[in-house]
């Protein structure tokens, strides 16, 4: 009885599941209907690919998508060098003014770049970033929660397997290639989940940096392409667009979301 | 041997700093440097075409305090995080008790709960203004058949902060879900099988067991809530019109937005920033507090 939930809680949580779907089912039904039906609340006369088509017709879609797999990949393949040097030096070396860099680190927990758009503008416009994908990532290619989590990650491993491999005379690079990072594996899916889609879905700053077409990823194309199109039967169109950029991310998700959410509860992050 | 063990102290500073020093680069320049300008720039008149920066002391702020809209910001600011923190904690609670066991079609449902936190919210958000549009929308036509009479819930300006809420709740809720679904599963089903047998109610096993043991979770969940409702800002910009209608759904972190880039008021988005940075503040101190608290608790 204690594992296997009541009728009602199954009740319970199809009824909330279905009510949390509604915008979704409906962007889906919409999508898939005829441009001309969008308006009215009938089920659609029949279903269609169209709408996909004239999205990738009307606007560079490709381009936005690659554009983000770009910043995306970009921002996470620089933090995984960062922040495991990092957590290595916080777990495993005993250095002195540890303290001053972890109060160094605690100010990006307590002060998120997302707050700093201002400041940070004008410290790209003096290094000449501004409109480039380069300035889009730069600010978060440091990660204080990577830090923190990997150095708990690794504190976890005992002395002893690093000892030995030292004794068997792996140097430091050698023991964090096989010793650490294979053995916090968990720890770095969580980590590059959270952030592939924190940056996946980032808009604001991307809008504040980007002004080339070309250079847009997908949350700026899409909402100048949602803005281009406010009366309904554009929303045949928009529907579809956003389906198209959520398609990636939620296969991901879905694929991995058993590991993620116990991940998430081995490497503390709870 | 003395003179070994300095040496190879003086190795291991080398190496740590060493190691530490791309993160902090980037944590310097990114983070640390920002905020010093933001407190600059604060007390500056700024022109950024010309990059003259004047001292001009506190006018600034004087000029931001006595600002209505500013005033009206502050105030929407607040009853947004006031309402939608606690709301997003329970309801993300509630739908974590649902979902954390492993039995057939949750990994469905919790897919169906999270979907807005992976999926643009700028596609989401449009498709709830398409929902909410007067008459042909979604919600109007389902409230029509039930004979409500259809409202113009974004455009009303005593409906559209609520309005937001709505949706900002359904997307932080699934984010608040995940972390708990983790927490909950980190509890032994033991201390419930104990509980049982001396005969506790549900609720007795609620306060004594799953909320004290949660409690990392929740201090964890508190903050980053917290520090989302202050820096939510896309809803806004989607579904308004710049705040709109009449200022009543405009947000400090929007504002400041507007401030730096629609009227290129550099000082005066400055102190601005200076403000949010005081909130983000406050919010580490909540954490600070209930870390504090827990490890009473441990004793």
């Amino acid at each position: 009885m204690k594992n296997k939930p009541s009728l009602w809680m199954r009740a319970l949580l199809i009824a909330v599941s279905l009510v949390w779907a509604v915008p979704l089912l409906w962007a889906v039904v919409t999508a898939l209907k005829p441009a001309k039906e969008s308006m009215l609340l009938n089920w659609p006369s029949s279903l269609t690919l169209e709408n996909f088509q004239i999205v990738f017709q009307s606007a560079p879609f490709l381009q936005y998508g690659l554009n983000t797999v770009l910043i995306v990949a970009g921002i996470l393949a620089i933090q995984l060098v960062t922040v495991t040097l990092g957590a290595y030096a916080l777990a495993c070396i005993d250095f002195r003014g540890k303290p001053l860099a972890v109060a160094l680190i605690m100010v990006q927990i307590i002060i998120p770049a997302d707050v700093l758009i201002l400041p940070n503008y004008i410290t790209l416009r003096q290094l000449s970033l501004l409109d480039t994908l380069v300035g889009v990532m730069v600010p978060f290619f440091a990660s204080s929660m990577g830090l923190l989590l990997l150095r708990g990650a690794y504190k976890g491993i005992p002395v002893a397997i690093a000892d030995a491999a030292k004794i068997d005379g792996a140097n430091v690079w050698q023991t964090l290639l096989h010793v650490y990072i294979p053995s916090t594996r968990a720890t770095y899916v969580a980590f590059a989940i959270c952030s592939v889609s924190t940056h996946w879905n980032n808009f604001l700053w991307p809008m504040i940096v980007i002004n080339s077409v070309e250079k847009r990823p997908l949350t700026v194309g899409l909402s100048l392409f949602a803005k281009a199109s406010e009366s309904g039967p554009m929303w045949a169109k928009v529907t579809a667009a956003t389906l198209i950029v959520m398609l990636p991310l939620y296969v991901l998700f879905c694929s991995f979301q058993k590991v993620f959410v116990s991940s998430l509860v081995r490497s503390g992050i709870k | 041997m003395q003179a070994l063990n300095s040496r190879h102290q003086l190795k291991r500073d080398i190496q740590g700093w060493a190691f530490l020093m791309p993160s902090l680069v980037f944590l310097c320049g990114f983070v640390l440097y920002p905020i010093g300008k933001a407190i600059v720039n604060s007390f500056q008149k700024v022109n950024l075409g010309k990059q003259t920066f004047t001292f001009i002391g506190f006018s600034n702020y004087s000029k931001v305090f006595h600002d209505k809209t500013f005033q009206t910001v502050l105030g929407n600011t607040f009853l947004f995080a006031l309402i939608v923190i606690p709301l997003s904690m329970v309801i993300g609670f509630f739908l974590a008790s649902l979902v954390k066991g492993e039995h057939r079609g949750v990994g469905f449902a919790r897919a169906l709960i999270y979907y807005p936190n992976i999926a643009p919210t700028i596609g989401f958000a449009t498709v709830w203004t398409y929902l909410l549009t007067p008459t042909i929308g979604l919600i109007s036509q389902v409230s029509a058949m039930l004979g409500f009479p259809a409202q113009d819930y974004l455009n009303n300006p005593k409906y559209a902060i609520y309005t937001i809420m709505v949706v900002y709740l359904w997307r932080e809720a699934g984010f608040v879900m995940i972390f708990y679904t983790s927490g909950l599963q980190n509890i032994s089903q033991d201390y419930y099988e104990a509980a049982r047998i001396d005969g506790a109610s549900p609720w007795t096993m609620l306060r004594k067991i799953t909320l004290p043991l949660v409690k990392p979770t929740t201090v964890f969940v508190l903050t980053c809530t917290m520090a989302n409702s202050f820096k939510m800002v896309d809803l806004i910009v989607t579904m308004t019109t710049k705040g709109g209608p009449n200022n009543s759904t405009n947000v400090l972190m929007y504002h400041i937005y507007q401030t730096a880039f629609s009227y290129w008021d550099i000082g005066q988005a400055s102190v601005m920033t200076v403000v949010m940075l005081g909130f983000m503040l406050l919010v580490s101190m909540t954490q600070f507090i209930g870390m504090d608290r827990n490890t009473h608790y441990d004793n």
